[in-house]
């Protein structure tokens, strides 16, 4: 690979001095570095996109991206995979819509050489290992984030009361790992007790369906923790639905334009940054770094932040 | 006039076919390789399928949306059966072919008959829920005079729920590695195009499709059922049987769909095909069925699938955002069908 860098540089010098004459001696060619993503349709994504966007531009190689409709078409997202490695490319950088079922189409851009790098959404461990499938991972602790965002909670409901969960899709390691996380914190707290633990397949309208009925289960619930934004701002509908604003505490993950706002007017207590312009952007740089012969880690840690009142109201000003 | 009607009445969808390919090699390079034609073929064989079973519901005058939910629980039921007991290192159809072998040792000559007895249990196992699936809605349709629209509408929310309540949404996985070989694997290669299991299988589904509308008292059936139902019934159709059979034929076709799909995916997944009917639908009208019934062409259906398979594909090479692809496909589905009324029309005409 450092071979092609020589080149780039060789095309660059002789191009300059000798103009079109050299032409036809090897052009320099920028890496391909591919950007496979999920919903397009979620903000969270296009921020993504547009720190790989930006991270490509600094180093120089040129980025494709590509993502699918909905979060759960794993088959369309193999199909794009696919049509890259027609292409080519030199490197995957992939959020994956399934943690396993994008194991072995990923493998076969392995075998034909092209660099995987997983960001956003751990694949699986065990179906990596049995495919043979080898990437690091560009990410952040979800549990982490899960534990801060609970934690949260906790104190703002002064460590007494009825909380629900509304959970990403299950199976999905990311979900999982944030069910998980919350759960440490709440189940350790005396006084907390978790009522009610259902999933929305992080959407809005299923969120506000979900909420509604818990409310209507469990009328003294005091707290609540949505894994994603949209299904927080779900159950902020049904909450005011319900004639129940200013009583129910809420936090959540991701950090959308929306909840910020609603953590402003006091109806959301916080939600956690997971930086997916960093993803995007470390993840593009991970796939240059192998393709320029350096040594990339298996796990590469974005940062997470907490977002509340504070921070919005003192970064406004 | 005549001859130009016929013309576009046997060969207009083959026509379009050939003049998107070569728009889309025209606009990339890596378009018209052999590796990319396998490719197109691997990603459409399941809606291949899918729509070869709803040519026969659609051409009979009636509509089944709820293959993608079925296509769902038949993929889950799938990966159970092939899920490997970490135990004994084997799967229930592995189990159930040592069973049968130890009973009845000599009940099929040579080394085979272990692959033989437990790829045929796989098979009936994998294919029953299809043919239940199809089965039910289809005497639903008929013994109680529903709407088809409205039963499969019931059904592919009561699939898709089923699908999710197996294991609460998670996938299945633990599947033996060589299942993969039916999604993508290359059954050989001629001169540098790898014709894939997937291919080969979808291609042998279209034959039998094609077989089985041209060719048989059944395939009459349906194009008179779906033309003139009353006519058809007091010239002594079966109508109502016709009716049941073209679901079963569709759940049994969903059912093969989903061994591929879950070969591809390598585990069982809850959420699959979900708008996969509505896939099949477009396939099966851009090849030129008819939505009225009494009309309809196998071959219409798999060029149909093939073109909405090569646009997505083409637009993907191009570089081309999903949001676009979504309206370049629809625009399709009108033009398609705007080409048959105007098709009939030059009939009338002449």
């Amino acid at each position: 690979m450092k071979r092609r860098e020589a080149l780039k540089t060789f095309g660059a010098v002789a191009g300059s001095l000798a103009g079109a004459s050299l032409a036809p001696a090897a052009p320099a060619q920028p890496y391909k570095i591919a950007l496979v993503m999920k919903a397009l349709s979620n903000p969270f994504f296009h921020t993504m996109q547009v720190g790989a966007e930006e991270e490509a531009q600094k180093l120089g190689v040129t980025l494709l991206v590509q993502g699918t409709n909905k979060e759960t078409d794993v088959t369309q997202q193999i199909n794009i995979v696919q049509n890259f490695i027609t292409q080519r490319v030199d490197a995957l950088v992939i959020a994956p819509a399934s943690s396993s079922g994008l194991v072995p189409i990923l493998f076969q851009a392995q075998q034909q050489g092209i660099y995987v790098v997983n960001i956003d959404n751990p694949l699986d461990e065990p179906v990596k290992k049995q495919i043979g499938l080898t990437c690091p991972f560009v990410g952040s602790d979800n549990a982490l984030g899960a534990s801060l965002a609970a934690h949260d909670l906790v104190a703002a409901m002064g460590g007494v009361g009825e909380v629900a969960i509304l959970e990403g899709i299950p199976g999905v390691i990311n979900a999982e790992l944030r069910k998980q996380g919350a759960r440490r914190v709440l189940e350790a707290e005396p006084h907390i007790r978790i009522v009610a633990s259902q999933t929305a397949e992080w959407e809005t309208e299923k969120a506000y369906r979900a909420f509604t009925n818990m409310l209507t289960a469990h009328p003294n619930i005091r707290g609540l923790f949505a894994a994603n934004d949209n299904m927080a701002l779900g159950a902020l509908q049904a909450i005011q639905a319900a004639g129940r604003s200013g009583q129910i505490a809420i936090t959540s993950y991701d950090n959308l334009q929306a909840v910020q706002e609603a953590i402003l007017e006091g109806k959301i207590i916080s939600t956690i940054e997971q930086h997916p312009e960093l993803m995007g952007a470390y993840g593009v740089r991970a796939a240059k770094d192998h393709l320029d012969g350096k040594a990339v880690p298996d796990q590469i840690d974005t940062p997470l932040d907490v977002i509340d009142y504070r921070y919005l109201s003192l970064r406004k000003k | 006039m005549k001859n130009f009607s016929q013309l576009i009445d046997s060969f207009g969808i083959g026509i379009i076919f050939l003049l998107l390919c070569l728009f889309f090699g025209t606009q990339s390079s890596l378009f018209l390789t052999r590796q990319n034609f396998s490719n197109i073929f691997i990603q459409t064989s399941v809606n291949i399928i899918i729509a070869t079973g709803m040519t026969f519901v659609i051409s009979a005058a009636e509509i089944d949306l709820s293959v993608g939910s079925l296509l769902a629980v038949c993929g889950m039921i799938t990966a159970f059966l092939l899920q490997i007991d970490p135990e004994t290192g084997l799967n229930f159809p592995m189990r159930a072919a040592n069973a049968v072998l130890a009973y009845v040792p000599d009940l099929l000559p040579g080394a085979a008959a272990w692959w033989i007895v437990s790829g045929g249990v796989f098979l009936f196992l994998a294919l029953l829920p299809g043919l239940l699936g199809g089965g039910l809605a289809g005497f639903i349709v008929v013994r109680f005079g529903v709407p088809s629209f409205i039963v499969t509408l019931g059904f592919m929310m009561i699939h898709r729920g089923l699908a999710r309540y197996l294991t609460n949404a998670a996938p299945v996985t633990g599947m033996p590695p060589a299942f993969m070989v039916i999604g993508t694997g290359e059954w050989f290669s001629l001169s540098g195009f790898r014709v894939t299991c997937s291919a080969v299988i979808a291609l042998g589904i279209v034959l039998a499709g094609v077989l089985l509308m041209a060719f048989t008292r059944f395939g009459r059936h349906v194009l008179a059922t779906g033309g003139n139902p009353q006519a058809s019934y007091l010239s002594g159709v079966p109508v109502r049987r016709t009716r049941f059979l073209v679901f079963v034929v569709s759940g049994v076709c969903t059912a093969i769909a989903a061994i591929i799909q879950t070969s591809r995916l390598f585990i069982g997944d809850p959420n699959a095909g979900e708008g996969y009917e509505l896939d099949a639908i477009a396939a099966v009208i851009i090849g030129g069925t008819s939505l009225f019934g009494g009309k309809g062409t196998v071959i219409g259906t798999l060029f149909g699938a093939l073109i909405i398979g090569v646009l997505r594909n083409g637009l993907d090479l191009m570089g081309v955002t999903d949001h676009l692809k979504q309206m370049v496909i629809g625009g399709m589905i009108i033009f398609a069908v705007l080409l048959d009324y105007y098709r009939r029309k030059l009939y009338r005409s002449t």
